[in-house]
């Protein structure tokens, strides 16, 4: 369970995920739009959960 | 604004007249589509014609990037030029990876669809920009300029000349089988003497304010950095040629051998490479080794010139700083490398960054305004579809930058950190980006590195006293003097860069115009200097990317932003010449080893036909060519330390098996090695006369001084 959850299959897509909500905040800072409602929660949420994956392969592998 | 008024403001000239127009731009893209249908036919056939390798090269570097640019709307400029060979590059780089990764290395039905998509896309796009030329009436939106009426005679004159004693001079300079102080000692009079012709037409066009002062700073790039290419009779530089071989793997094999060489974690650019090798149908990239450091200076003299131009210098000061790059840049980091290409995608975001998103530094915290007194910035930012495509471009260009080289995100990220703090972007998220895909990568993809050996990559984090004697301590400890002036040139340069620089901000300060972008891209890379030794060469890492904002800040204090007297000018060019010298020492000092000659080539092309697949082959000093075809299947180590016999035992012991037999090559530029690191100089004769003694060992070749010796089974 642990070896999956830690596995490139999980990491990519939430690394994917948090990469392109980054990006949509970014274009809404510049285009000066109203800011969707919790965008920047969201990404704020996806980099927390890929750093704690993150922290853990290197805990378990290192 | 909007891409084409961003593309109309990046001038290198002061007078408005862009080296080049619409007119051109359509000219451009029919080359490209020429270029793309060339590279099809070439490729679909598996032509043997000799120009397929120039034809898919170009297109590579140029050809994708360009007619995606086009197709959004932008307009011809210096700038866009620079961006199509980026954002080429990005694309060769992350469709190269992905293929290793996922696409089962399928490169030839790549390579058809990506040149008959350019050939397509641009045709419909330069047959819509004739259609709305035509009916707007032709205008070319520019005043046209007259280059025929503003010739500068003396300056063409003087590059002429200056050249054909450059050429001159190398005929007549010992091309191989150089001393300790390298280049310098062996350089014809006539070399020097055409520099300072060309240093001489500097001077005279900015006198006189001349964008012909152009010519001289690519003639002076041409003759520094492609020195070794155009004297030396092979491709110089060990890893360049390790670097082919690792192009070569995945070309042929379209695997990455993750668990041989760290480098295979971050090989974007190899995989890169890989495809430029099957699309040019040629058996390695060697090729590119010659002249790659002339490519990755120029287009980086370029970027300096347009960054200079970003930050309120003027056209001579952008030429000034221009031509420091390229006679301070002796850190030779400029090869066919990983480092090279992320060096020059890192100074194209940061460009590309203050074009397309500036911000006003004088709007920032109110206390650091008070503190750093930083000049204003009225630029406006991209908006709109434009500012999204741009925006989306750098993000892609960080992956690739990611994926191909461990260290340059992290110059990447303390930059773009620095410039976000300081208001001079309006960019946000990008350092945020920068460190989730770096991190993602290190752990997701980089992971065959650091399993099971994690603290040596973060042990040294802090340890600043190593970090020193690592960097600094052990590449100065020589007791030879000739090599203590080369470490003295490349310790003095490095110091006088910074000094100046550093003058420069103070006296910005004082006038209350402190140019704190500048500020950022000086100090963005010493933070690098605490994390990591990187085998000793993190300080040189740190001093490469300082060197632009350090050559533009030099280029604001000793020339004045209005008009120049010709006195100070001829002080300029004095210093200059001045610093070609101590230039050419410092970063062709180590050619004694670095450059291989014939014997060398021979030894080593010799070794790979009698060596069978399986062999281990030991080297006295990794300055040799090793590891350049077979990579993985003939294996190259370090012989252990000890007397020649305790060696012998150990490869004995350990290493020779029935299926890897052993053999030893001992070549001259190890030798020349060896004597910059205090050997005698007869060091590898005794070492070989010692093995030899031992009796277990036969001579397979002799190349000159050099030998390929096999170890007997008993």
């Amino acid at each position: 369970m642990t070896r999956t959850l830690l596995s490139a299959g999980v990491g990519i897509p939430v690394a994917l995920a948090t990469m392109s909500l980054w990006f949509l905040v970014e274009i809404v800072h510049l285009t000066e739009r109203p800011r969707p409602l919790l965008l920047r929660s969201s990404a704020i949420l996806m980099t927390a959960i890929l750093f704690g994956l993150i922290v853990a392969r290197f805990a378990k592998y290192a | 604004m909007n891409i084409v008024q961003l593309l109309e403001t990046d001038r290198l000239t002061d007078d408005g007249a862009g080296i080049s127009s619409r007119a051109n731009g359509i000219l451009v893209d029919l080359s490209c589509i020429v270029l793309a249908l060339a590279a099809l036919v070439l490729i679909g056939t598996d032509s043997n014609s000799p120009l397929r390798a120039p034809v898919v090269l170009i297109f590579i570097l140029f050809v994708p990037g360009w007619t995606i640019l086009r197709r959004c709307g932008a307009t011809a400029s210096v700038l866009t030029y620079v961006s199509g060979m980026a954002l080429s590059v990005v694309l060769m780089i992350l469709m190269g990876e992905s293929l290793v990764l996922f696409g089962n290395w399928k490169w030839f039905p790549v390579g058809l669809a990506l040149t008959a998509a350019c050939s397509t896309i641009g045709a419909t796009s330069m047959i819509h920009r004739y259609r709305m030329a035509a009916r707007s009436g032709f205008h070319s939106g520019r005043p046209a300029s007259n280059w025929a009426e503003r010739l500068s005679v003396p300056t063409v004159v003087t590059v002429v000349a200056g050249n054909s004693l450059v050429a001159l001079g190398i005929r007549h300079t010992k091309d191989q089988n150089f001393g300790i102080l390298g280049l310098v000692d062996v350089l014809s009079p006539a070399y020097w003497a055409g520099l300072a012709v060309l240093v001489g037409g500097l001077v005279f066009a900015c006198s006189r304010r001349s964008r012909w002062a152009w010519l001289s700073v690519a003639a002076l790039v041409i003759a520094l950095h492609g020195l070794p290419g155009m004297l030396e009779p092979n491709p110089r530089f060990n890893v360049a040629w390790l670097h082919t071989g690792f192009v070569q793997q995945i070309a042929n094999k379209g695997t990455l051998l993750r668990g041989l060489d760290a480098r295979f974690s971050w090989a974007g650019f190899f995989a890169a490479g890989g495809l430029l090798q099957r699309w040019s149908g040629t058996e390695s990239l060697l090729w590119m080794v010659r002249y790659a450091p002339l490519f990755y200076n120029g287009v980086a003299v370029v970027l300096v010139a347009l960054l200079a131009r970003r930050l309120h210098a003027t056209e001579m000061q952008a030429v000034f700083a221009a031509t420091l790059f390229s006679c301070l840049n002796w850190i030779g980091q400029d090869y066919f490398a990983p480092q090279a290409t992320a060096f020059v995608l890192y100074l194209f975001l940061i460009t590309v960054v203050l074009y397309a998103f500036p911000g006003d530094p004088s709007q920032g915290r109110r206390w650091l305004v008070r503190l750093t007194r930083p000049g204003g910035d009225d630029r406006r930012a991209l908006h709109g579809r434009d500012g999204v495509l741009v925006l989306l471009g750098c993000y892609v260009l960080v992956v690739a930058v990611v994926i191909s080289h461990q260290l340059t995100p992290g110059f990447m990220l303390s930059a773009m950190l620095l410039l976000v703090a300081a208001n001079s972007t309006r960019l946000r998220v990008l350092p945020v980006f920068i460190a989730v895909v770096f991190l993602a990568w290190l752990s997701f993809g980089g992971s065959a590195y650091w399993f099971g050996h994690f603290n040596n990559l973060t042990g040294s984090v802090g340890q600043v006293g190593d970090l020193v004697k690592q960097n600094v301590g052990s590449r100065t400890g020589s007791q030879v003097l000739n090599r203590q002036i080369v470490i003295a040139s490349r310790i003095g340069l490095a110091l006088l860069a910074w000094g100046l620089a550093s003058l420069s901000i103070v006296i910005q300060w004082v006038r209350r115009s402190t140019p704190i972008t500048l500020v950022c891209l000086l100090a963005a890379p010493f933070p690098m200097l605490v994390l990591q030794p990187y085998g000793g060469e993190m300080a040189l890492r740190v001093c490469y990317f300082t060197l632009p904002a350090a050559c533009i800040l030099i280029a604001q204090l000793l020339v004045p932003a209005g008009r120049v007297n010709l006195t100070r000018w001829i002080a300029c060019g004095v210093a200059i010449l001045v610093l070609l010298p101590i230039f050419i020492t410092a970063r062709f000092g180590n050619e004694s080893f670095e450059a291989f000659s014939n014997d060398d080539v021979l030894l080593a092309r010799t070794t790979y036909e009698l060596v069978p697949d399986g062999s281990t082959v030991f080297v006295a000093t990794a300055q040799t060519t090793d590891n350049f075809e077979r990579v993985g299947v003939v294996r190259f180590r370090s012989l252990p330390r000890g007397t020649p016999a305790q060696v012998t035992d150990v490869l004995a012991k350990k290493y020779l098996r029935k299926s890897t037999p052993v053999f030893v090559e001992l070549s001259e530029s190890q030798q020349a090695h060896g004597v910059t690191l205090d050997r005698p100089a007869d060091w590898m004769q005794v070492l070989i006369k010692d093995l030899m003694l031992t009796g277990r060992y036969v001579v397979r070749v002799r190349v000159g001084d050099g030998v390929l010796l096999e170890m007997k089974r008993l």
